[in-house]
């Protein structure tokens, strides 16, 4: 299947059944609009002379992959997809190259997953109770993931629409990050940094990396992450890996998010599209068409790899 | 007819051939289809809209539209896209065109065509650009340039952003197994003929440089009407910094979804010498045959002559970026 065939698909299934409100968005919804406008404010400059075909392999914390296109956190919605559905995108992924990234509701067949050879990033809750979020943790660290997040974000719950969804959270201190950062051996990434304040506090307490990003349903009226990436890659660039989510759709969005500054960009929707439209090779067909559309782009705009992009490829309004 | 009645008039014949959605600007619409999302076809009309004219009426007096090109002077500045195709509209398409380009004092510029058609062109005795692709061969490009000097072409250029053909929505059209251009590449098209040489497709300050250093004739400024890439970006956003870069060393030409005599104003005023339009006679050639044509380039030659007159500037070169606002839509 095309992309477009895929998306079409996909989005047609999603629609038939309810995934747990996850297509909603909190209170206003004013995200939903906001950040198709944030994105679609920035075009490429052309440079076609000399151009060669682009190569988009990276390495990060540890991790070989074939493309910057991963997989944003999510975990509820998969096995209402697809009966194997966590099984299905694991294998789609790792046909891809790409990395899966789990939400905090931990699979309880992480090993099964991690088997496949994908690599895996698997999120930890802020749980108020502290001892559950510190179980949180050894389980995900003995079923083998390749990197823990951490969402820092989600301290006062989430909430879809008027209603709060998530609510057994709270806020950690910056002792708490440094005491979690002793007790965890694999990476750390802290996602849901959407400040320079937090990017700088993330640095210091020692995260690995971080995941610009405004969650999926924490909070009305937040910026899009490229909003804040220029005063966050500022202060930390090079110090953390820096990676980035929202709405992304296309390879076109992934080129912007790199531009500004990012190692990875996460995905959601298209991966779960592509899942329900087509199980694993769905899921291999989403995450090629984007990657395809990002080496054509890079291509024509004279990065050859994933390095050699910068900032002065894009035009802002 | 005016404006208004020759679109008309297209719209009309172009329904009767069954080809409207070829060449309407409508939602669906073939030219509307750009690559991906199409943003390109979303925002290069709105584009034009972010500028506004300051009015300076004292002293004013009707304007001159004539300018210099390869040492050749035109009556206008608007000046034929590098065309192809249209067959689906009348017969001979391109002759016809021509012709009516020939009549109004402007030049003719084509693209895709056959050696023949090419010829028939060069006939007319309209001044004539021959734009080529970026064949993977540079022999083959270096056998069609030699042919158009021979035929009597003023200028040969080729579009360098044509590498990886068109892409509409998620497909790719490459007619021909292309490459992209080196510097080295190029400046050996451009010592292969004696003609200036034209680089169309030039959307950044660096490819502008580039130009410059390998001895390009000219530029366009182009997004090739959004099958590029996805957010290609609209040339008026790009086309300061390659103005900064050129300077007035080598004309700079324009294209990209131009409708009207004001949309052309704003390309001069921001830097460009001369703007292509491509849809434009299209439209003309669709009502009215090679008449329709030259009333359609002599209409929006008098909307930017009236243009110029009102905003104070007397010939095309005075015009400057001091005629215009910006606004945020």
């Amino acid at each position: 299947m095309e992309f477009a065939e895929l998306v079409q698909k996909g989005k047609e299934l999603l629609s038939q059944k309810p995934y747990g409100l996850l297509m909603d968005g909190v209170e206003t919804e004013f995200d939903l609009t906001h950040d198709r406008r944030i994105l679609d404010r920035y075009t490429f400059r052309l440079q076609c002379i000399d151009a060669v075909e682009a190569r988009t392999e990276c390495h990060v914390l540890g991790v070989d992959l074939a493309t910057p296109v991963i997989m944003s956190a999510v975990t509820s919605p998969i096995p209402a997809i697809h009966e194997n559905g966590f099984m299905e995108v694991a294998l789609g992924l790792k046909e891809a190259g790409s990395l899966m990234w789990l939400g905090s509701q931990t699979p309880k067949n992480l090993k099964e997953i991690v088997k496949t050879g994908v690599p895996v990033a698997a999120n930890v809750r802020p749980f108020a109770d502290r001892k559950k979020m510190f179980q949180s943790i050894e389980e995900i660290q003995e079923g083998g993931a390749t990197w823990i997040g951490l969402q820092i974000d989600s301290c006062f719950g989430t909430k879809i629409r008027d209603r709060m969804v998530v609510e057994d959270c709270g806020p950690l201190s910056f002792k708490e990050l440094q005491e979690i950062r002793n007790r965890v051996t694999l990476p750390l990434i802290f996602k849901g940094v959407l400040s320079r304040i937090d990017a700088v506090k993330s640095m210091d307490a020692g995260a690995d990396g971080i995941v610009v990003s405004h969650g999926a349903h924490i909070l009305d009226y937040l910026p899009h992450p490229l909003q804040v990436m220029d005063e966050i890659v500022a202060a930390v660039r090079g110090k953390v890996v820096i990676m980035v989510d929202g709405n992304f759709r296309r390879g076109s969005d992934v080129l912007k998010g790199l531009a500004f500054g990012a190692s990875l960009v996460g995905l959601c929707r298209p991966v779960l599209y592509g899942l329900a439209a087509g199980g694993k090779d769905g899921v291999t067909g989403i995450v090629n068409a984007i990657t395809s559309e990002l080496k054509r782009t890079m291509s024509l705009v004279g990065a050859r790899d994933l390095d050699s992009i910068s900032r002065e490829v894009l035009i802002s309004d | 007819m005016d404006y208004g009645e020759l679109i008309k008039a297209a719209e009309a014949n172009l329904t009767a051939k069954n080809v409207l959605k070829s060449y309407s600007l409508g939602e669906g619409s073939y030219l509307r289809e750009g690559a991906e999302t199409n943003s390109v076809g979303r925002f290069n009309l709105q584009y034009f809209e972010r500028f506004g004219f300051k009015f300076r009426m004292i002293d004013s007096r009707e304007a001159s539209t004539e300018v210099t090109l390869f040492n050749r002077t035109f009556r206008t500045p608007i000046l034929s896209g590098a065309l192809s195709g249209m067959i689906d509209i009348t017969d001979r398409p391109l002759v016809k065109v021509a012709s009516g380009v020939k009549e109004s004092g402007s030049m003719m510029w084509v693209g895709i065509a056959s050696s023949d058609q090419v010829r028939e062109v060069f006939e007319t005795g309209v001044p004539t650009v021959r734009i080529v692709k970026p064949y993977q061969e540079i022999e083959m490009m270096i056998k069609e340039l030699k042919e158009a000097e021979e035929g009597g072409a003023i200028a040969v250029g080729t579009d360098i952003d044509f590498f990886y053909g068109a892409k509409r929505g998620d497909r790719v059209f490459a007619p021909k197994a292309m490459a992209p251009k080196s510097v080295k590449e190029l400046k050996r098209l451009v010592a292969a003929t004696k003609l200036p040489f034209i680089l169309k497709g030039v959307l950044s300050a660096q490819d502008a440089e580039k130009a410059v250093e390998v001895g390009a004739g000219g530029i366009v400024v182009s997004n090739h009407g959004g099958v590029v890439i996805d957010f290609a970006a609209h040339p008026l956003e790009v086309l300061p910094e390659i103005k900064a870069v050129i300077g007035d060393r080598i004309p700079i030409f324009v294209d990209s979804g131009f409708r009207r005599g004001s949309d052309v104003m704003k390309a001069l005023a921001l830097g460009a010498d001369a703007v292509l339009v491509g849809w434009l006679l299209a439209m003309g050639l669709a009502a009215d045959g090679s008449q329709g044509v030259t009333e359609m380039v002599n209409i929006i030659t008098a909307e930017l002559r009236r243009i110029m007159s009102v905003t104070g500037c007397r010939t095309v070169t005075q015009i400057d970026d001091k005629v215009l606002v910006k606004r945020s839509v």
